[in-house]
């Protein structure tokens, strides 16, 4: 018989002590909490969720943990009990907790629709970018920030059931190498005390991109499609409610849960704000297209 | 299925549909698909009654639109087709 596989010991998740702390991170009429023990836990916790309410009816349904595992050694991120990473990658760490968290929240959500979004306002008037993964909108909201928009997420918005007042999920920009290369500001010393390096890119903290502080999301005065097509033409048109609804549903996260697959809630939010359909190749032609739209300026 | 003039299209029940500014959005829930009409087709399901045959869906709207008759019979063909690629209708 061989010997089992030698395996590098790690320490079992004890249950945490009185000295630990814990984070309520509540949303979309769910809640995770988050427990950690040491200074960097609390930076971190503080980094990612500062923004975000504290405060849930219920128990939580999700615990995540980070502890300290020893010196060279970095911390551990626990789902429950169960230890999805180890390392001294801080921001690898980071985005990590941020994506499970969002997931979870966005999954498991009640009382309305969640849409894959970024939001941010001006003028007293909300932006909704509508897209999935990979459709540019953290790139386009950060953009949009360093021209005077209030930075809200770039990620997800709630609309619960009934009403047009968004909830927008406030983190930290989570920008990819390619989107930074065509921002070079965000690299520079002003944003540096804001920032966290990532896998592959950065995460900056939601108030350098909304230094007045502007958190509560205000009506709806458009929602945007962004598709960026860096070989294709470039595209601005106005969709109409039944086409901005289909589009919606699309990006539409707790479809399955909803009544109709959650196509009253697009319908409803369609007709909220008109929409655009825009296809861009360079940030030129999004100036472009915002400059002749009276509901984007 | 070959669709004749004398067919009566009706309506599946269990289809969610919303009307927007004209257009509409129809969904079986069990499906998934959502299938976006233009104004025209809106109508046209409107229309798919059981009671109506596709010549009278036709003639219906060649009068309501009489500067778009010749498009007509092509709208109707085109936008069943696309309801019973969605399994939504029935016919008599």
């Amino acid at each position: 018989m061989l010997p089992p596989p030698s395996r590098p010991f790690v320490p079992p998740m004890r249950s945490p002590s009185p000295e630990w702390r814990r984070r309520l991170v509540a949303y979309a009429g769910d809640a995770v909490a988050i427990e950690y023990h040491e200074p960097c836990g609390a930076r971190l916790v503080e980094f990612l969720f500062g923004r975000t309410p504290a405060y849930a009816a219920g128990s939580p349904a999700l615990t995540f943990r980070l502890r300290f595992l020893g010196a060279g050694r970095g911390l551990g991120l626990y789902r429950e009990d169960r230890l999805i990473y180890r390392g001294v990658a801080e921001g690898y760490l980071a985005e990590l907790l941020m994506g499970e968290v969002c997931r979870h929240l966005a999954e498991h959500s009640q009382g309305g629709a969640v849409f894959h979004a970024a939001a941010l306002s001006r003028g007293g008037r909300a932006v909704l970018l509508v897209g999935a993964t990979g459709a540019g909108k953290s790139t386009l909201a950060a953009w949009l920030a360093l021209r005077g928009f209030a930075y809200l997420t770039d990620e997800l918005i709630f609309l619960p059931s009934g009403s047009l007042h968004i909830q927008p999920f406030i983190r930290p920009i989570n920008l990819k190498a390619p989107s930074l290369e065509v921002l070079p500001q965000l690299k520079g010393e002003a944003f540096q005390p804001h920032t966290l390096p990532s896998a592959g890119g950065l995460l900056i903290a939601p108030e350098a991109l909304n230094p007045q502080g502007l958190w509560e999301a205000p009506p709806i005065g458009a929602i945007l499609f962004p598709c960026y097509t860096p070989q294709g033409p470039a595209q601005f048109e106005r969709l109409s409610s039944a086409a901005s609804a289909l589009h919606l549903l699309q990006s539409l996260v707790n479809g399955p849960s909803l009544p109709s697959r959650g196509l009253a809630e697009a319908a409803r939010l369609a007709q909220a704000a008109p929409a655009y359909r825009l296809r861009y190749a360079h940030f030129g032609e999004v100036e472009a297209s915002f400059s002749q739209c009276p509901d984007l300026r | 299925m070959a669709l004749t003039s004398d067919l009566k299209p009706q309506r599946k029940p269990g289809f969610h549909l919303e009307l927007l500014d004209g257009e509409m959005l129809l969904l079986h829930p069990a499906q998934g698909r959502v299938l976006h009409c233009n104004q025209t087709a809106t109508l046209i399901w409107q229309l798919c009654d059981g009671q109506r045959t596709i010549q009278e869906i036709a003639a219906l709207l060649e009068e309501a639109y009489p500067e778009s008759a010749s498009e007509v019979m092509r709208d109707v063909a085109a936008a069943l087709e696309a309801f019973c690629a969605a399994d939504a209708l029935t016919f008599a």
